[in-house]
């Protein structure tokens, strides 16, 4: 074999996103179809996994095997490429009947809650309907061979990685349309007469003749890209324009004089199916996801489908330790220590942020981990919080039985001192301020030393700590919630344990009772009542993210109380404000208003800045989108001012802002998270426990952002978005009488949450620094 | 629904970040002979862009246009601020390894700096020999695309949830309205 065959057949390209994607997709075929098998569906015979495996393979050799390298060099390559993607990998899996068995093979909760849920989704249905219309799927298939074909498209399409993407997912996709109705796979039935398969097929087989003819006859180049490459083995680029142009016209018809006699054979043995079409009409208009979804339900309904949710608390291991007091007890015991440390480096070490713990471990990667861990699991950063740690000493000490007063039961306070922190935040430069930052720390121990000493429970958690609060609504869009495994169980219980306390330890010190827990909300995770419950009916289960928000009966009622509305508001608009002000327009911005307006007192600004862009400016755009949603759709009665009906959909916006929460927090920790090394070695030199390394304090702060941070970031927002437009949906829907109202009343909302979005997409893409923390210049 | 509409979301998602995959390959922009050799550049993206860039070589023998496997290959890559005005040089060696086409050899480049840029290559030991061959000729670098294009297909994505939700919604109020 001559060198340059040697080195065709070793060049591969591997993506290891298509190859997991493959590999996923058959083992979660083989699984269904292993399962649907020993439930004795017969529609499943041995051959098919045999053609899905054989689909994947072929899918796989057209676009990781050297055709996929050497199409840029040969038309006749990149023709057997497409020719695979569009007539061979299609039919081959649509023989496989892969849907079933894919969705019977999905775990049980990604298929009950992710998937089933989406295909029954009319969008959904309407989408599959439309494409597997036999008009629709043939003028698809056709008009795409043919589009792409045209000289400007499949140049553009040889020059540019995504543009060959984009053309091979085009042609699979179109072909999977087209090959759907000719196959029509189970549980599918032919929408139109088997015989419509006959010209349906004959009439592409003359349009890619046409094509073929054009390629092999032509007597130039139609794609110069060809001209220009070098020619391999001798081929000028009109043979091998020929070569390909054959390959198209054999290979094409091959398959469809196959696709033809098996269509003929099918109709010539069943006879009597001529006048209701081949395999029966569909018996509804319901579409072919509901095909899917309803033989799945027969054929894969015997498996008992248990109503407990996923448990964290279930799992072996992590359960039992999390269950453990002791657990609760070592990570405070660890986080109070890390806190000291933050105290002291801040209180004695130099005061240059980037290189204090101080400076970096609340501000880059203690907020970084809360995010994301919030947004993976839950309020865990409450069950490790060391200022709750002393609570049973300061009681001890302060007598800790008196109740907090009446008029501070709201979340007034802690809306407030949220902002507060907000305004300290910035009027301070608390990133900038390792000496701030340590007495804030010290701050926090001593009023929650106070406050859970003089009062009884949890006082200062539920009342006062403004970081709780905002963890406390971060976490109503988390995962995990503490919550009752079985509801039957606690409707009989006599005890109440998890509130009151009992033999096996103390309940919950917020009064949260858990049968009536419908959210995070003050729910610190400290799992007092796991512990208290006999039965072991309380878990962290796992809950779809908007289940917390879209609370509907009573739950709606929570959502009008105006003291959760502050906290809600300055929540949502304090992500977008926190983001903004660290962007160079928006800090140009503040310096020209303090040159133009002559001001030297910055806090006096920053007060007036976080006043109307925390609480007057939201406030006023929430009112005005519910007057006009008002207008435009008619609102239940019962809902009848302005401000009620903005209350109702704050809610709504709370996954948006979350998410940019998630996204500002996860950048600084992306690109600074190397500060903890530079800052710790700094620490342990003043110490004279290690030597200075000036490299590690150079190269640790504000690095270049990796390419991957923003596309990261804005998609977190697409999720938040996405969730937010969904909760507005389903507000609408609860407050007018009809779809087209709320459609309408939605849309308005909509509107406004597109714009947040792009809003948070702008400041995201500008360039975000900690200000104040590079150490060499900036 | 929402957490199957996030699903969908990533999963498209996922599928999209291949687009961006880097790979040697793209259009030509030299060809030259020199000596017995026949040199052959392509660069990817196209056109070539400030940041990353990727120059692959096949090296043919002139006559017979045979690729020749056994070469080694320098690039030095001069930047023109003005006419004549020297101030930025990259000198870099090609390798098969960095190719994904075993025939070519390629380099991955970097650098910040847009404009007119003279690519020198040479090409020693080819099939052990001693002689180099040299081959030169202009890149222009595009600048940077603006930093929307770079994401602009994530800033997208909630596109397909969203008018699959209000397909079925207008709908819906459509089969409504008609009762």
């Amino acid at each position: 074999m001559s060198s340059d065959w040697q080195a065709f057949w070793i060049s591969w390209r591997f993506d290891p996103g298509l190859s997991l994607s493959l590999v996923l997709a058959a083992i979660l075929y083989l699984r269904g179809w292993m399962r649907l098998r020993n439930r004795g569906a017969r529609q499943f015979t041995p051959g098919q996994p045999v053609a899905f495996f054989g689909g994947l393979v072929v899918i796989a050799l057209a676009l990781q095997s050297p055709l996929e390298v050497f199409s840029g060099l040969l038309l006749q390559v990149h023709m057997l490429q497409h020719l695979l993607l569009m007539f061979i990998a299609p039919p081959l899996l649509w023989l496989a009947a892969p849907e079933l068995p894919l969705l019977v093979g999905l775990p049980r909760g990604l298929r009950r809650q992710v998937a089933v849920p989406l295909l029954r989704d009319e969008g959904v249905r309407m989408l599959g309907r439309a494409l597997t219309n036999p008009i629709v799927a043939w003028l698809l298939f056709v008009l795409t061979g043919w589009i792409w074909h045209l000289p400007g498209l499949y140049n553009r399409a040889l020059t540019s990685n995504s543009w060959h993407v984009a053309e091979h997912a085009s042609f699979l996709i179109a072909a999977l349309c087209f090959w759907h109705v000719v196959v029509a796979p189970f549980p599918h039935t032919r929408r139109t007469s088997r015989w419509v398969v006959l010209p349906y097929l004959l009439l592409a087989g003359l349009q890619g003749t046409a094509l073929s003819a054009l390629l092999t006859f032509s007597d130039r180049v139609l794609y110069p890209h060809y001209q220009t490459v070098p020619r391999l083995w001798n081929m000028t680029a009109l043979d091998d324009q020929a070569i390909a142009g054959a390959i198209m016209w054999c290979g094409g018809s091959f398959v469809y004089l196959l696709a033809l006699s098996w269509a003929a054979v099918e109709i010539w043995n069943a006879p009597q199916a001529l006048a209701g079409g081949g395999r029966g009409r569909a018996t509804t208009g319901s579409g072919p996801s509901l095909a899917v979804i309803r033989h799945s339900e027969t054929l894969g309904g015997h498996v008992a489908e248990k109503p407990s949710r996923w448990d964290l608390l279930a799992i072996p291991g992590i359960g039992t330790l999390l269950r453990q007091a002791a657990t609760r007890r070592t990570l405070q015991t660890i986080l109070l220590l890390t806190a000291g440390l933050i105290v002291l480096d801040g209180v004695l070490g130099p005061a240059i942020s980037p290189i204090n713990l101080a400076g970096v471990l609340p501000w880059i990667h203690w907020r970084g981990v809360l995010v994301l861990g919030l947004l993976v699991a839950g309020n865990f950063f409450c069950m490790a919080c060391p200022f709750t740690l002393p609570r049973k000493m300061a009681k001890h000490l302060l007598g800790g039985n008196r109740a907090w007063p009446a008029f501070l039961r709201s979340k007034w306070l802690a809306a407030g001192l949220l902002a507060l922190f907000f305004w300290a935040y910035e009027a301070l430069a608390l990133w900038d301020s390792p000496w701030w930052t340590a007495w804030i720390v010290v701050t926090y121990f001593a009023a929650s030393f106070v406050i859970d000493g003089f009062f009884r429970g949890a006082a200062f958690c539920k009342y006062v700590c403004p970081i709780g609060h905002f963890q406390f609504v971060a976490s109503l869009v988390s995962p995990l919630q503490v919550a009752a495994r079985d509801a039957n169980v606690c409707a009989t219980c006599t005890t109440h344990d998890c509130i009151r306390g009992g033999p096996q330890g103390p309940g919950c010190q917020s009064d949260l009772f858990v049968p009536q827990k419908t959210n995070n909300l003050d729910c610190t995770f400290c799992l007092d009542c796991v512990r208290a419950c006999p039965k072991d009916n309380v878990g962290l289960l796992a809950f779809v993210p908007t289940d917390q928000l879209a609370a509907t009966g009573d739950g709606t009622r929570l959502w009008q109380r105006r003291d959760l509305a502050a906290l809600l508001l300055v929540f949502c608009s304090a992500a977008f404000v926190n983001a903004a002000w660290m962007i160079a327009p928006v800090v140009a911005l503040e310096q020209s208003l303090m040159q133009s307006w002559s001001i030297e007192n910055r806090p006096l600004l920053v007060g007036c800045g976080i006043l109307l862009t925390l609480f007057a400016a939201p406030a006023a755009l929430l009112w005005a989108t519910a007057a006009l949603s008002r207008v435009f759709a008619p609102q239940r009665a019962g809902d009848s001012t302005l401000s009620a009906l903005a209350r109702s959909y704050l809610p709504a916006f709370v996954p948006l802002a979350f998410a940019l929460w998630c996204a500002h927090y996860a950048f600084h920790l992306f690109t600074s998270a190397g500060t903890l090394f530079a800052a710790g070695n700094r620490m342990l030199a003043d110490w004279h426990f290690a030597s200075l390394s000036e490299a590690a304090a150079a190269c640790a702060c504000c690095g270049e952002a990796a390419s991957w941070i923003l596309p990261v970031e804005i998609l977190l927002l697409d999720g938040g978005l996405c969730l937010s437009l969904f909760l507005a949906y389903r507000t609408a829907e609860r407050q007018t009488d009809s779809s087209a109202s709320a459609l309408r009343a939605w849309s308005v909302w909509a509107v406004l949450l597109l714009a947040l979005f792009a809003l948070a997409v702008w400041i995201l893409m500008q360039p975000m620094q900690m200000r104040g923390t590079l150490v060499l210049g900036g | 629904m929402p957490r199957a509409w996030i699903v969908l979301l990533f999963c498209v998602s996922f599928l999209c970040s291949g687009v961006t995959a880097f790979a040697d390959g793209g259009a030509v922009v030299f060809s030259g002979e020199s000596g017995p050799v026949r040199a052959t550049l392509f660069v990817e993206p196209v056109p070539p862009r400030v940041g990353q860039f990727d120059l692959s070589l096949l090296l043919q023998d002139r006559d017979s246009l045979e690729p020749i496997a056994a070469y080694g290959a320098h690039l030095t890559l001069t930047s023109e601020a003005f006419e004549g005005d020297l101030v930025e040089q990259i000198e870099t060696g090609m390798d098969r390894d960095s190719a994904t086409n075993a025939l070519l050899q390629s380099a991955l480049i970097e650098t910040e700096r847009a404009g007119r840029w003279q690519v020198t290559l040479v090409v020693d030991q080819v099939n052990g020999g001693f002689h180099e061959y040299s081959f030169s000729f202009p890149l222009e670098l595009v600048p940077r695309r603006a930093r929307f294009w770079d994401v602009a297909i994530w800033i997208a994505l909630p596109l397909i949830p969203l008018l699959l939700f209000l397909a079925g919604r207008i709908r819906r109020v459509a089969r409504e309205l008609s009762d």
